[in-house]
């Protein structure tokens, strides 16, 4: 009995798998949310070189993440992961006014690209809890997100290491992801 | 044109490179005994490795990987003004390393705790210079607050006497430094900095020299693990173990150094001079004090510290009155030698006393400060690790309100459990969802107060609400007020969950006695009469606890489970269909910009605005506010 309904449950919103790339300028935090995500706590971390992958379970969704380092001259890197990915998680840390523009070129290069046409953004305006943070729609200002066509974006406030703001996050990357397929 | 960026890029990283060979101070991490660092801590101008790199951006300190990361002119030539030696004189002045031996990378939580003290307490920052050290570090740490906000303006820090150029060429011998305005201190400090370096070289020499003292004296932490790195054979490990427990038991977390501290000044006050020692070092405490506060001040300006700054506050506090109470004891001491070889038992409980009790508040200062910033990786690391584990792990309190500034409520932190929790069916977490819609919250912020979208959690409470608390006989009753409705535009979280309620339940569902067995379409169980209302409310969904299908025929079961599919069929097709048809504005698939940022508080709040939709019975259909998207059920997912 229960079995049936199961199945039927299974096969409407069975566990879908998603690709999602994680990318942002260094020290935004990315690592920080991943393990936050994966663990539930705060990790030490330390500048990635290369990337970290983690599947996080979610809803009725399996996210499989790649956390791809930020420094300058690894971000042409960036690129090798483009192919397959259904979700764009962009970090920026908001407390960085200096280089939030660098943030805006890069994420621009970044969906230009043919690979990530059909990729879903979502933003993370991160590290939230510092006091001069600059707030969601300060950084979507910034980055130029309402120039954006054809792309279903969504910025979330978030502090990766209290977990304020990424489950919210995550529920939008679901529900549109969800909604897409 | 582009030939000569290439080269010029190239050229920075040169002369990086250049001048960190230059200087032997720069082939160690500035912060750790590691060899060969690769990062570069643009706060300070430091040296650091891949540990203390990483350190260093928790506390929001810029750090640039060497060979990573694009350069710029000003960020080469700050480096080049400043460098691991500069950094120790300034940040190290005082530093002792039997104060707090310079942590081996392996051990993040004493790295860690080495960088605060370093460079957030500034407690080793000289104080007790001539005037023209003084003169020398003052302005800059006017700017060094300043520049906390401004993370890419970096005047320099160190005012210095010569060029870069200079000290590459004969910058060899740091004593040799010591011309203009740095003479006496700096030679001092460079002698410290060479024993400090002879000590890293040879590690036994160090080892050596420190077991003169009492591990009791030694640094902060749980002494245990650091004297095992040091205490050279196991008895004297044994015995100093042993002292060490008897010490944490009697005092608990405490503050070593402090109280070395103490010891040695009373030593020193022995000698000759003390009387005028001790009015010097008060002035010194005193000038100390002052820029504390200014700096703590600064900080509270800032804002970024804050939680420090007002535990510091309290530490200070402790020590003025540790100090304080210091300068009586010597003079009681001084009286007692002088005229008198009574021993004075008032003295030795009152000093006991007041070492307890300071260390007590220390303690409390330690634990709230670390449950503040940070957990940590490695849980089984010892019974410190374990208690800010636990601290680490309580909701933070500080960010509540920085967090949601318009008063709005914040989410409860059981929505961020973690994914560990969600595993168990956190039903929370599914709320969260349903509620943290910021799209509806972007979209309709003024609609705050009205429903917000409710998520499976709220059925859920209703359900186990309803049959644990209210009679089943209205709870039957009313939903049957309402017909349910052929339209299959039903698709609705309630159906959705109360299939997920019959797959998995939640808890053990209280068995309904006298309940009449369900004909298969009325609603056995339903939304609360609170639920009718406006023009997309959902109809009620039928529902069958465990129980309730475990007393059914087998005839039943299966024309319940005939009626259920049939319906799950309809539903799909009429889905299918609305997706195919753009025509219908409401449920097509949002092409384009869809997810506006909104307004500026309402974007984040929108997540936070779910809090209030827990006790809220009504879905999220019923809610007036014009989500686009609500028709679409997979949204509701």
């Amino acid at each position: 009995m229960g079995l049936a309904f199961t199945k039927i449950w299974q096969r409407m919103i069975g566990k879908q798998e998603m690709r999602i790339l994680m990318v942002g300028l260094d020290a935004a935090g990315k690592t920080t949310i991943l393990y936050k995500l994966k663990l539930g706590e705060v990790v030490t971390t330390i500048p990635t070189i290369g990337f970290n992958v983690e599947t996080v379970e979610y809803k009725n969704l399996s996210f499989t993440v790649w956390d791809v380092g930020g420094q300058d001259k690894i971000r042409p890197l960036w690129r090798h992961y483009y192919q397959g990915t259904n979700g764009l998680i962009y970090v920026v840390d908001s407390n960085d006014r200096d280089r939030i523009e660098d943030a805006r070129e890069e994420l621009n290069k970044m969906l230009n690209e043919d690979e990530m046409r059909d990729a879903v953004v979502l933003v993370f305006a991160n590290k939230q809890d510092l006091p001069n943070a600059m707030t969601a729609a300060e950084v979507t200002e910034k980055l130029g997100l309402h120039n954006l066509r054809h792309r279903q974006w969504f910025i979330q406030s978030a502090c990766a290491t209290t977990g304020d703001g990424l489950y919210e996050g995550l529920d939008w990357l679901s529900r549109t992801l969800s909604s897409k397929r | 044109m582009a030939a000569a960026k290439k080269n010029s890029e190239k050229n920075l990283l040169d002369r990086i490179r250049a001048f960190q060979r230059s200087d032997k101070t720069n082939k160690r991490c500035a912060d750790c005994t590691e060899v060969g660092p690769t990062y570069v801590c643009l706060s300070f101008g430091t040296f650091v490795c891949t540990t203390c790199g990483g350190l260093h951006r928790e506390f929001s300190h810029k750090v640039k990987g060497i060979s990573v990361s694009k350069w710029t002119l000003e960020e080469v030539e700050d480096i080049e003004r400043g460098g691991n030696a500069k950094a120790a004189d300034k940040f190290l002045a005082c530093w002792d390393p039997r104060d707090f031996p310079e942590p081996d990378s392996s051990d993040q939580s004493k790295c860690r705790d080495f960088i605060k003290m370093k460079y957030i307490e500034k407690r080793w920052v000289s104080r007790n210079g001539d005037r023209s050290d003084r003169d020398r570090f003052e302005p800059a740490r006017d700017r060094d607050s300043a520049r906390r906000t401004d993370a890419g303006r970096r005047d320099d820090d160190f005012p210095h006497d010569r060029s870069a150029r200079d000290r590459e060429a004969d910058g060899r011998d740091r004593g040799d430094r010591g011309g203009g305005g740095e003479h006496l201190h700096s030679e001092s400090r460079a002698d410290r900095e060479r024993n400090r370096e002879h000590g890293r070289r040879s590690q036994d020499n160090y080892d050596s020299r420190d077991t003169d003292y009492d591990p009791r004296d030694r640094g902060h932490g749980s002494g245990r693990d650091r004297d095992r790195d040091w205490e050279p054979n196991h008895k004297d490990f044994d015995r100093d173990r042993q002292r060490n427990k008897e010490f944490d038991r009697h005092d608990g977390y405490k503050d070593r150094d402090r109280d070395r501290d103490w010891d040695r000044e009373r030593d020193r006050d022995r000698d000759a001079g003390r009387d005028r020692d001790r009015d010097r070092e008060r002035e010194r405490d005193r000038e100390r004090d002052r820029d504390r506060d200014r700096d703590r001040d600064r900080y509270k300006e800032d804002g970024r510290y804050k939680d420090w700054s007002d535990d510091r506050a309290n530490v200070r506090d402790d020590r003025n009155f540790d100090r304080r109470d210091r300068y009586d004891r010597d003079d009681r001491r001084d009286r007692h030698d002088r005229h008198d070889d009574r021993h004075d038992d008032r003295y030795d409980d009152r000093r006991d006393r007041d070492r307890r009790s300071d260390r007590s508040d220390d303690r409390d200062m330690r634990d709230g400060d670390r449950g503040d910033r940070r957990g940590s990786r490695d849980r089984h690391d010892d019974s410190t690790d374990d208690r800010r584990q636990n601290s680490g792990r309580e909701p933070p309190r500080r960010t509540e309100n920085d967090f949601f500034p318009d008063g709005l409520q914040a989410p409860s932190s059981a929505q961020h459990g973690g994914p560990a929790e969600q595993a168990g069916a956190d039903w929370s977490d599914f709320s969260g969802a349903g509620n943290g819609s910021g799209a509806n919250g972007a979209q309709a912020p003024a609609a705050a107060p009205a429903p917000p979208a409710s998520g499976l959690l709220d059925l859920d409470l209703d359900f186990t609400q309803a049959t644990t608390s209210a009679p089943p006989a209205p709870q039957a009753a009313a939903p049957c007020s309402q017909p349910t409705p052929e339209v299959p535009a039903v698709a609705s979280t309630a159906r959705y969950s109360a299939f997920d309620d019959l797959c998995d339940p939640p808890g053990p569902a209280p068995v309904q006695g006298g309940h009449a067995m369900p004909a298969p379409m009325p609603s056995m169980m339903g939304l609360q009469p609170g639920a009718t209302g406006p023009p997309m409310q959902m109809p009620q969904m039928p529902m069958l606890t465990p129980q309730q299908m475990q007393q059914m025929s087998t005839e039943q079961l299966m024309q319940w489970q005939m009626t259920m599919q049939s319906q799950m069929q309809m539903m799909m097709q009429i889905m299918q269909s609305k997706q195919s048809n753009p025509g219908h504005a409401a449920h097509a698939p949002m092409p384009g910009p869809c997810q506006v940022a909104g307004p500026p508080a309402a974007q984040f709040n929108a997540a936070s605005c779910g809090g209030g939709g827990h006790a809220n019975p009504v879905p999220a259909q019923a809610n007036a506010s014009p989500a686009a998207e609500s028709g679409n059920p997979f949204d509701l997912f």
